[in-house]
């Protein structure tokens, strides 16, 4: 079946394709069209021979051999960074104390409790440990995550309007995204997203819709190795699981629960930020196929 | 999943990191300066202003992009220099420069090949070599050059596109001034 013309490939989405920097969902799109076009599915294996012909034209004569210089620099880079990642660790982590004890000193989660169901609670909990171990067990497989979700668009499930549930980017806080996920649950959608800490390993953030739940300060519980910090938030349940520790999993509800805390917002078009760093004149007016719907379709 | 992949190494093995992007840096500086004792000397410059950027405050997320990241401005202050100095290498003494390929019909193909790269503007060749031999992931070349996204994939799809078109013998600018 032929495709409406507002769906063929761009051929900025073909070398998109080619990159593997497209989205599953439409990289299967394209990849139909190429097999019912011989002609630019021959192009764009053109482009990724041309990638590495480049790469073996450039290659130096031993690949494997650094000049002594560079080998010794290379080494003390290594070495470097093993130290340099071993000072960041302790210093995060000393980051971290010293907040809480902010916190705890401005008391801002004292006298914090509105109203809140223990038992949607409890259920959603076990749901959301349940799913962290799901997700964990088949981390390498890489198949149930989505590694571009993005919160704001999975927020939408959640609700809209009066009842939008704003889920925080962790990213923020320094954590890499691994993905997320839409789940069904007895009571709902949830979303799950997992992040990972550079020494305690993937951690999710669940958040589902909860009515009776207005507001609580948050609360920590363990579950055999797993550490679990919930909290709710305009009729929303937020909770942590993972392997990070309490010091760790009140930081980051302190940082998101902040009543003026956006920071999905802050972030939003860093991609597409600062035009000409270095100076380059309007590549607006000089590149005019330059397509801001195509600059979505990305994953990052 | 990229994020993964690119940010594993840096917690895992530094050292294996470090040699593998050292391959990748080495290939990108010959393909921008064509002799690789200048290429390598680029590379030195850039560890050596790797190793002292590396503050506690300084997080290290992609030790690839943050490495290419380097070794561009490395490249970009070095042209800048030439200028001011007046010193241009010619093109075609650094083209007899570039490796010695293991034999003669490779070495023709490297020619023409970085003969057709040379010929294509530069804001495209520079997309299209941080992408085919850095390895580097469209956002991250945005920020490296602080240009939208978009403008990136315009770069890379127009680079490309010609760079393939005169290696096929298509449109190649040195045969239509001939024949014109």
């Amino acid at each position: 079946m032929a495709e409406p013309i507002y769906d063929l490939p761009t051929a900025e989405e073909l070398h998109a394709y080619v990159d593997g920097a497209l989205p599953a969902e439409r990289a299967s799109r394209v990849e139909a069209y190429l097999a019912r076009r011989p002609d630019l599915a021959a192009r764009v294996e053109e482009y990724r021979r041309q990638d590495a012909r480049l790469r073996t034209t450039f290659d130096p004569a031993r690949p494997d051999l650094l000049p002594p210089e560079l080998d010794e620099l290379a080494g003390k880079l290594s070495r470097n960074l093993v130290r340099h990642n071993r000072i960041r660790g302790a210093a995060r982590y000393a980051a971290m104390a010293l907040l809480c004890i902010t916190a705890a000193a401005v008391g801002r989660w004292s006298a914090d409790y509105e109203g809140g169901s223990d038992s949607t609670v409890l259920a959603q909990s076990r749901f959301a440990a349940d799913a962290y171990r799901v997700v964990t067990a088949h981390q390498g497989q890489g198949s149930l995550l989505d590694a571009s979700a993005n919160p704001a668009e999975l927020s939408d499930w959640l609700g809209d309007g009066d009842s939008k549930v704003h889920i925080p980017r962790l990213q923020l806080l320094g954590y890499r995204q691994i993905g997320g996920q839409v789940l069904p649950t007895g009571a709902g959608p949830a979303v799950q997203l997992v992040y990972n800490d550079e020494k305690k390993g993937p951690f999710s953030l669940y958040v589902a819709r909860s009515p009776d739940c207005m507001r609580t300060t948050p609360r920590y519980t363990r579950d055999g190795d797993l550490s679990l910090m919930s909290w709710c938030r305009n009729r929303a349940v937020f909770m942590l699981i993972g392997k990070l520790d309490r010091t760790a999993m009140l930081w980051i509800a302190d940082a998101v629960s902040q009543p003026d805390a956006q920071p999905g917002e802050a972030a939003q078009g860093e991609s597409a930020q600062g035009e000409s760093a270095r100076g380059e004149a309007a590549p607006a007016a000089a590149e005019p196929e330059t397509k801001p719907s195509v600059n979505r379709a990305v994953a990052h | 999943m990229s994020e993964l992949v690119a940010g594993a190494p840096l917690g895992n093995d530094p050292a294996a990191a470090v040699a593998q992007h050292m391959v990748a840096l080495r290939r990108y500086a010959r393909s921008l300066v064509r002799n690789s004792a200048e290429a390598d000397d680029l590379v030195q410059e850039c560890i050596t202003r790797a190793i002292a950027r590396l503050r506690v405050w300084h997080e290290v997320r992609d030790l690839r992009a943050y490495l290419f990241t380097i070794l561009n401005n490395v490249h970009l202050d070095s042209i800048a220099q030439r200028k001011r100095a007046g010193n241009v290498v010619p093109l075609d003494e650094a083209v007899k420069n570039l490796s010695s390929r293991p034999n003669q019909l490779a070495r023709i193909e490297a020619n023409e090949l970085a003969e057709a790269l040379e010929r294509i503007p530069e804001e495209q060749r520079r997309v299209v070599l941080l992408v085919g031999i850095g390895g580097m992931k469209y956002h991250e070349i945005a920020k490296m050059l602080g240009i939208p996204i978009g403008t990136v994939m315009s770069r890379l799809s127009r680079g490309r596109e010609t760079l393939r078109k005169m290696l096929a013998g298509e449109d190649f600018p040195k045969l239509k001034r001939a024949d014109g």
